[in-house]
């Protein structure tokens, strides 16, 4: 029996039979050395809690969500906490082995006082969409007519894009009706103290801010009432609530 | 010897769950390699012909010659057996082994065959099942030869027999002449694992015959089934063969445990090679995060014993580097064109018959141009028989005005053919 990085049982080596995670450096030696008791902790973490609480900053976390917590970055897998500077990462084998051998007899325990505050501006942030014609180019066509609409900000991350069924891209803030907007086009980030942050994520046509093109890949704070134009004739206001 | 090979681009943007990859499974002459797979020397080959009343005349001549040919052809140490049908089935030559005297005994009895009755298949297949059903060890393979459509009251009782004889053999299905339905035809041959083909003219019926035979004595590993482990919350959207020819079989799964589930492959020869084509969806990771979205492995099973024969991986990888993203693996490309290729064929001959010339000639360019870029020339001759191409690589064609019967038949049934990909 393996034990993969998650907690599953698994009669692959190479990668979890359960649930196709990786395993790395774990050997038979080691898992058999103390097997019954892994064993019954690591089916007692997967069947009683495939939601498990992030231990710095008690945020529900889904152990098939990735070995991150979403909120402060806490890392399940080598127990190290969110912001820490790679370089005080000890080398990952030594630690999935480190791991391994204390998991089981101290599983980290929640902080009652999690100093890390939920992300609590969830909400606070919303978007208007609308098309402006004159922001088209001559080459473009005809702006269609639609109602500006009011998108509320409500996850932590906001994929700005068109929707694609084929590459199963469904974006939290869509804009179908412009076809120079990317399928991926950029995204806007709510950071947990309250900061918004937009980042275009290698558009093909770019992004403006206040009417100023952006850096592709860089982080701009956005602040309220600044506008976000792209495409043909797409604008998004942002507006504090 | 068996070997699996995965081809895929396993990187995937942020928040991506789609992953998809081409298996190329080939069998290669064992010189002095061990055998992985435990090999059959039975085999058993059961001819099946309609003799319902319009087989009568040139086709039952030639189907009569083509059969006495395949009886001489057969090796000694095979068995067969002869079902002829019509409203009913008639067992002609029950299943003996094929040394000399019993053929020369089988082909005097062929002789006699004449042509009369109506078209009820589901009699012909049942009585070939209990002759099947004598020799299970066997690799069990049959020909069905009709020139006609199956009688409507028949409906209910082929699909009970056909989901009864599903495992038990194969079966090749040939249509002679132009009087047979292509869907049926093909639904017999899907679910029994065999190919469907128009033999437009009865004097080819004898060279079609042997190419089958020939194919049916070279397989050696019977019962092979193509099992497919994915992880937890994983979906599988479709698992198609995509060469030699398309089959899609996602519907032909079969679940052996929680996170397993199994294709029936059929019987397999040396040298042969079949592509398939997995989309598997998965649970998003992160971007670093490495995982495995399927595991693919061949098993025989003889004895109720079962081998693993060969296996490979599937893998997905999160990744922010748009450049490897990007791109599509060059066989996931020309399958899935392919695919389309099979498909664009289909609606444009639907949107024909139906006189919707206009979408015709949209699909058939489209076809036209896919064949033309992918070099399944095979298929752009086919095409070339219902379409004037005015320029291939554009896709501009226009509808011929009068498409022989067979021509058409012809594309139907072969366009699911696909070209291999050049190395």
């Amino acid at each position: 029996m393996y034990t993969c990085p998650k907690g599953h049982n698994s009669t692959e080596a190479d990668f979890c039979s359960e649930c196709g995670a990786k395993i790395m450096g774990l050997g038979i030696a080691q898992s058999t050395a103390n097997s019954s008791q892994t064993t019954t902790r690591s089916v007692s973490i997967a069947s009683s809690s495939s939601i498990q609480p992030c231990p710095d900053c008690s945020t529900p976390h889904e152990a098939d969500s990735g070995n991150f917590c979403e909120i402060c970055g806490y890392n399940f897998l080598t127990g190290a906490k969110g912001g820490d500077p790679l370089s005080n990462f000890p080398p990952p084998i030594k630690s999935v082995a480190n791991l391994a051998a204390t998991a089981p007899t101290q599983p980290p325990q929640p902080l009652p006082d999690a100093t890390i505050p939920h992300v609590t501006a969830l909400g606070c942030w919303q978007v208007t969409i609308s098309i402006d014609p004159t922001l088209a180019t001559p080459d473009s066509p005809t702006a269609p007519t639609q109602a500006p609409i009011t998108i509320p900000l409500n996850n932590p991350t906001n994929l700005i894009g068109r929707t694609s069924q084929a590459r199963a891209i469904h974006p939290e803030i869509p804009l179908d009706l412009d076809d120079a907007v990317s399928s991926r086009h950029a995204i806007l980030t709510l950071h947990p103290d309250g900061a918004l942050v937009l980042r275009d994520i290698g558009s093909s046509n770019g992004t403006m801010v206040n009417g100023k093109e952006i850096a592709i890949m860089s982080d701009i704070s956005i602040a309220s009432c600044d506008e976000i134009t792209l495409g043909h004739w797409t604008r998004i206001k942002v507006t504090a609530v | 010897m068996f070997n699996a090979e995965v081809f895929q681009n396993p990187y995937l943007p942020q928040g991506a769950r789609e992953v998809n990859a081409i298996m190329t499974i080939t069998t290669s002459d064992s010189d002095g390699v061990a055998v992985a797979a435990p090999i059959t020397n039975q085999r058993l080959f059961g001819i099946i012909c309609d003799t319902s009343g319009s087989m009568g005349g040139a086709k039952m001549i030639a189907a009569k010659d083509a059969i006495v040919k395949i009886i001489n052809l057969l090796p000694d140490d095979a068995a067969f057996f002869v079902v002829t049908g019509s409203s009913r089935a008639k067992l002609l030559v029950p299943l003996v082994n094929a040394v000399p005297e019993n053929k020369m005994r089988a082909i005097s009895q062929v002789k006699e065959i004449s042509a009369n009755g109506g078209t009820l298949m589901s009699t012909w297949l049942h009585t070939a099942l209990g002759e099947f059903n004598k020799m299970p060890q066997a690799i069990c393979q049959a020909l069905l030869l009709t020139d006609g459509q199956n009688d409507l009251n028949d409906e209910h009782d082929l699909t009970r027999i056909l989901d009864a004889a599903e495992g038990k053999f194969q079966c090749d299905c040939r249509g002679v002449g132009t009087d047979w339905r292509v869907g049926e035809l093909q639904k017999i041959a899907a679910k029994l694992l065999g190919t469907t083909d128009i033999i437009p003219s009865p004097d080819r019926i004898a060279a079609d015959f042997q190419e089958i035979l020939t194919k049916a004595m070279g397989k050696t590993v019977s019962d092979v089934s193509l099992r497919l482990w994915t992880p937890v919350g994983a979906k599988i959207l479709f698992c198609k063969q995509v060469s030699p020819e398309i089959v899609d079989v996602t519907s032909r799964a079969k679940v052996v445990s929680e996170r397993i589930i199994e294709y029936p492959t059929g019987a397999w020869g040396s040298n042969e090679s079949r592509d398939y084509h997995f989309c598997i969806q998965i649970n998003a990771g992160n971007v670093g995060d490495e995982m495995l979205a399927g595991r693919a492995s061949l098993i025989t099973q003889t004895n109720g014993q079962e081998t693993k024969i060969t296996e490979a991986k599937i893998l997905a990888t999160w990744t922010e580097d748009e450049a490897k993203t990007a791109k599509i693996d060059r066989r996931v490309a020309h399958y899935t064109g392919q695919a389309e290729l099979s498909q664009f064929i289909q609606e444009g001959l639907e949107a024909k018959a139906q006189g919707n010339i206009d979408v015709a000639t949209v699909k058939l360019g489209k076809a036209v141009k896919i064949a033309h870029d992918s070099g399944n020339e095979a298929t752009a001759k086919l095409l070339r028989s219902v379409v004037d191409v005015e320029d291939a690589a554009a896709g501009t064609v226009r509808i011929k005005r009068t498409v022989a019967k067979e021509d058409e038949m012809m594309l139907e049934t072969r366009s699911t053919k696909t070209a291999r990909i050049q190395k």
